[in-house]
């Protein structure tokens, strides 16, 4: 089963997202900070990541930096990000995310887009 | 003893005491009042969590979008209870809007439709109605949080209230419902628009594609100072190139603010002439709007500009100045760094103005 | 009549219409502050800070704490400014001389760099040595400064130099800010239309006691130790009745050292903060006010009621008695600077209410007090008066105080209720039944140890201004 870490401090997104996937046919792995996102991301080695950039203390981008400093596995990187940080997403793509929705967002649309990621 | 009569003569201990008394009776019902409050405070805590959660329930399951059927979330009888008073009613509003903030799509619609199913229209629309100011912005914000575009006609009279929140509320509620179109407000407006206003409903626009605004150039030409500031805020951040000429008449008004704006508009907008036109202007301008005129330039300006600027560096006192002249410099020309380098030589707060600006440029 | 009795009856009716005075003013800061509170809350029922926070449109910020020896916890403080949701804003560290590894911490934690800076010198300072930047861009937002040491006010002076933005938010470096601190404070600059707004202050709340993960406040919980839990009762009466009450009046003297929001123009205008008092937070409020008084323009300073900035309050007697006594040296110097102001019509607010109210009921209410007291106790020794009557004023202002504690209490409950818990609030309430045996009888002899300090440096001042800094700052016109 394909593995996802979510990384996502509001509940009822984390919730949803969680539920969907799950319906996916997906495993998931969810925190509500990142500090967690990066220690269970280090434990579990996830298939892919998903995670907020506005997350409190440890930012979003330190963990898509950590994502991608693991050279045993490439483990692709979609960010949420709220409206109006294209500076932030920017900066995400700098550091290596791979793809990126915008909240409020349309939770096919987030399924299609980890599908496509999976299949590279 | 003579002291003792002449107090007593107005103050006994008798009223001081007596007062004292009065003050712990006035203690004890504080005190009371603070633990009645606490105990309701978590009755309502419990009452919100119960509700949150069967609509967290019930969202997400329409969310994962199928088979399992909500309805029977809603035929539970406990829940149907709470929501039949007041508070409930409430509480459910809230966390509807707030789960709405989030999701998008179908998701977003099933929330609007669970809001008008459990028929919360009624106490948004009974709020708006109400003369209290803030029932009635709060009213208004749970009708476009909620879509109610049906409202739209009754809402817009309220885009020029005399009480600020109200009005408030009304133009974010006509943005959110209308898109651009809404914008023809600022046309009768007679009342200000704040800064604060102004960054919302920019933020409001920007979730939207963007669409012409025909009245632009009345707006800019407005009476009312606000409107003419937000209109110059719409140019540049939606560079309309046509109200160009509109913009350069803002150079010439009595407000330091709007003349701010436009020399920031113009920096969008920009022709030919309009380094030309901030160059002429420079000498009588402000502080703040020479460095802005300063930082404009640094993006439209080209080599023809260079002698004005280093005219700048040599005349200015103010560092701040000397400091965006210089960057001016360095990004108007391709030879930027060798004039700079050649300012520089014997003189060294000019040197060291251009380490801090070389390594600005290299990040 | 002999002279005895007029002195003995000048003093009796004397502290008694003090008293009475100040009972009354409380009462209106009391009751006033109610209205302003609750119109607050309404208006910011429904805004969604957050989204804001992103926007390409609101003002740029940076935030400007100084730092001496706070070598165990510097990295998890920046960490914790660092996480802040706002778009445009600058960190601003200064390390303000450090005698331990603060700096050394910091370079390696956060991968800095020197980094060429050409440092204007808008306001004099010590000198500094160097400006240090992230070689990582996740770390772009903070810039430290190192310099000599020069105290408090020369480090912030530093950082206003250095900062490149429009407003400057001036805080203890210690302090775990809420997440929508930035915006809430910022907001009262955007609003403003027919006054400008020069600053706004913020609520300080005690962090004692509390769980705190990650640099960010997880739960409230009432101090344990007694001198903290009194001063959460003290800052409570001070934040919700006080600084409300005042700021409603735009008579607002004082804006917390550790944690405010400035215009910094106005700030440079007015020469920055002043080095040569321990009061120079509500020196350079009183100062800026004062400016734009004589430069007749409109004006406001705001404040914010929510709970935005929590921070260790001292534990020890020592190091509380110490602030105590450098807060009433504070207030006696900034109001000495500014005596012009006294009763003066041309301030208006500022000068015919707010500096007479501080003068005459908190810079001279420790003297008079403790003066009273012993003066009292005498005469009813001396049997002049009887104890009666000295017990029953006592019983008077006892029971007021507990009254006004009471309702300080349940103004807190009724709008931000922070202590949730009702054993809590029963501790908080009991505490307060202590405080006129304890805690206010410590803090007035704190103060008149402040009186005793001012009166010892007279005589040292002459050689302090000889080997000072330079000029103090002037209000440039």
């Amino acid at each position: 089963m394909i593995s996802i870490l979510l990384i996502e401090d509001d509940p009822l997104i984390q919730k949803t997202v969680n539920l969907k996937l799950k319906k996916e046919g997906f495993d998931v792995v969810c925190c509500s900070d990142g500090k967690e996102g990066v220690e269970k991301l280090k434990e579990l080695l996830p298939d892919i990541v998903i995670t907020d950039l506005m997350l409190p203390y440890v930012s979003g981008l330190e963990i898509v930096s950590a994502v991608k400093e693991i050279k045993e596995k490439n483990i692709p990187v979609i960010v949420f990000s709220g409206m109006g940080q294209e500076q932030v997403v920017e900066e995400a793509f700098q550091l290596g995310a791979d793809d990126y929705i915008t909240k409020p967002f349309s939770l096919s649309e987030l399924t299609i887009r980890i599908k496509k990621q999976l299949k590279r | 003893m003579h002291s003792r009569d002449t107090f007593f003569r107005f103050i006994r201990p008798e009223h001081l005491y007596l007062t004292a008394l009065f003050f712990i009776v006035v203690t004890f019902i504080i005190v009371t009042s603070i633990y009645v409050y606490l105990y309701l405070r978590k009755k309502r805590y419990f009452l919100k969590q119960f509700i949150t959660d069967r609509l967290d329930e019930y969202i997400s399951t329409i969310l994962i979008g199928e088979d399992a059927l909500p309805e029977d979330l809603l035929l539970n009888d406990e829940l149907a209870g709470i929501l039949s008073r007041k508070n409930g009613q409430q509480l459910a509003i809230d966390q509807l809007i707030n789960t709405k903030k989030n999701l998008t799509g179908h998701a977003a619609e099933s929330i609007i439709a669970l809001y008008e199913k459990l028929n919360l229209k009624a106490i948004s629309v009974k709020k708006f109605k109400s003369p209290v100011w803030y029932k009635k912005a709060k009213g208004i914000y749970e009708l476009y949080m909620m879509n109610q575009k049906n409202m739209e006609q009754q809402i817009v009279k309220y885009t020029n209230s005399n009480n600020e929140y109200v009005r408030m509320e009304a133009q974010t509620a006509i943005i959110g419902f209308s898109g651009f179109s809404g914008l023809s407000f600022l046309s009768n407006l007679s009342y200000p628009l704040t800064d604060w206003q102004q960054i919302k409903l920019l933020e409001q626009l920007h979730l939207l594609n963007p669409d012409k605004m025909d009245d632009l150039p009345l707006w800019l030409q407005s009476t009312n100072e606000y409107v003419v500031l937000f209109a110059l805020k719409l140019a540049e951040t939606y560079q309309q190139m046509q109200v160009h000429a509109e913009v350069v008449n803002c150079l010439n008004s009595q407000s330091e603010r709007i003349r701010h704006q436009a020399i920031l508009t113009l920096g969008r907008i920009a022709q030919d002439d309009t380094t030309a036109t901030l160059k002429a202007i420079y000498a009588r301008e402000a502080y703040s709007n020479k460095q802005i005129i300063l930082k404009q330039i640094a993006i439209i300006g080209t080599d023809d500009d260079i002698d004005f600027l280093m005219t700048v560096l040599k005349t200015e006192a103010n560092d701040n100045l000397k400091l965006d002249a210089l960057r001016a410099i360095m990004k108007c020309s391709l030879d930027g760094d060798k004039i700079v380098a050649d300012a520089a030589d014997n003189n060294s707060v000019i040197t060291a103005m251009a380490k801090q600006i070389n390594y600005e440029m290299i990040k | 009549m002999s002279g005895f009795n007029i002195l003995s009856d000048g003093l009796t009716y004397g502290i008694f219409i003090y008293s009475v005075t100040l009972l009354l003013f409380y009462v209106f800061i009391g009751l006033y502050s109610i209205g302003e509170t609750r119109q607050y809350i309404h208006k910011n029922n429904f805004t969604d800070y957050r989204l804001l926070a992103s926007s390409s449109h609101i003002p740029s910020i940076s935030i400007l704490a100084p730092a001496y020896n706070e070598g165990a916890t510097i990295i998890e403080n920046v960490r914790s400014l660092l996480s802040l949701f706002y778009n445009n804003l600058e960190v601003i560290i200064i390390n303000d001389g450090s005698k331990d590894d603060s700096l050394e911490k910091l370079i390696e934690a956060y991968q800095l760099q020197p980094v060429p800076h050409y440092i204007q010198y808008k306001i004099q300072t010590k000198e500094i040595r160097c400006v240090y930047k992230s070689k990582n861009p996740i770390y772009r937002k903070l810039v430290v400064v190192d310099k000599v040491n020069g105290g408090k006010a020369d480090a912030l002076n530093v950082g206003i130099n250095i900062s490149s933005n429009d407003y400057i938010v001036c805080i203890d470096v210690d302090c775990i800010l809420e997440q929508d601190a930035l915006l809430k404070m910022v907001k009262p600059f955007l609003e403003q239309t027919d006054r400008k707004v020069i600053a706004t202050g913020g609520v300080i709340r005690i962090a004692n006691s509390c769980e705190i993960k990650d640099g960010r406040l997880v739960k409230v919980h009432l101090p344990d130790n007694y001198w903290a839990r009194m001063q959460s009762l003290e800052y409570i009466r001070a934040f919700i009745l006080g600084r409300m009450a005042w700021a409603r009046l735009n008579g607002l003297l004082l804006i917390s050292g550790a944690f405010g929001a400035f215009d910094k123009q106005i700030v440079i205008a007015c020469g920055g903060y002043n080095h040569n008092t321990v009061g120079e937070d509500m020196e350079l409020v009183v100062r800026m006010r004062r400016y734009m008084e004589e430069k007749k323009t409109p004006y406001r300073v705001a404040y914010i009621p929510d709970p935005l900035c929590w921070t260790e309050a001292p534990v020890s007697t020592r190091i509380f008695g110490r602030q105590r006594t450098r807060w009433t040296r504070g207030t006696i110097e900034t109001l000495k600077l500014h005596k012009v102001m006294f009763f003066n019509p041309r301030y208006h607010v500022l000068g015919m209410l707010s500096y007479p109210y501080w003068f005459f009921f908190e810079m001279l209410a420790p003297p008079i007090e403790f003066i009273g007291f012993i003066a009292f106790v005498i005469m009813a020794l001396l049997g002049v008066i009887e104890w009666q009557v000295f017990v029953a004023l006592l019983t008077f202002i006892v029971t007021f105080g507990y009254m006004y504690s009471a309702f300080a209490a349940f103004m807190e409950v009724i709008t931000y209720n922070m202590y949730r818990r009702k054993t809590d609030m029963a501790k908080l309430l009991l505490t307060a039944l202590t405080e006129p045996f304890i805690f206010h009888p410590f803090g007035v002899w704190a103060a008149i140890k402040g009186y005793i300090d001012l009166l010892r440096k007279k005589k040292s001042w002459g050689e302090m201004t000889r080997q000072g800094f330079g000029q103090s700052p002037v209000i440039k016109k």
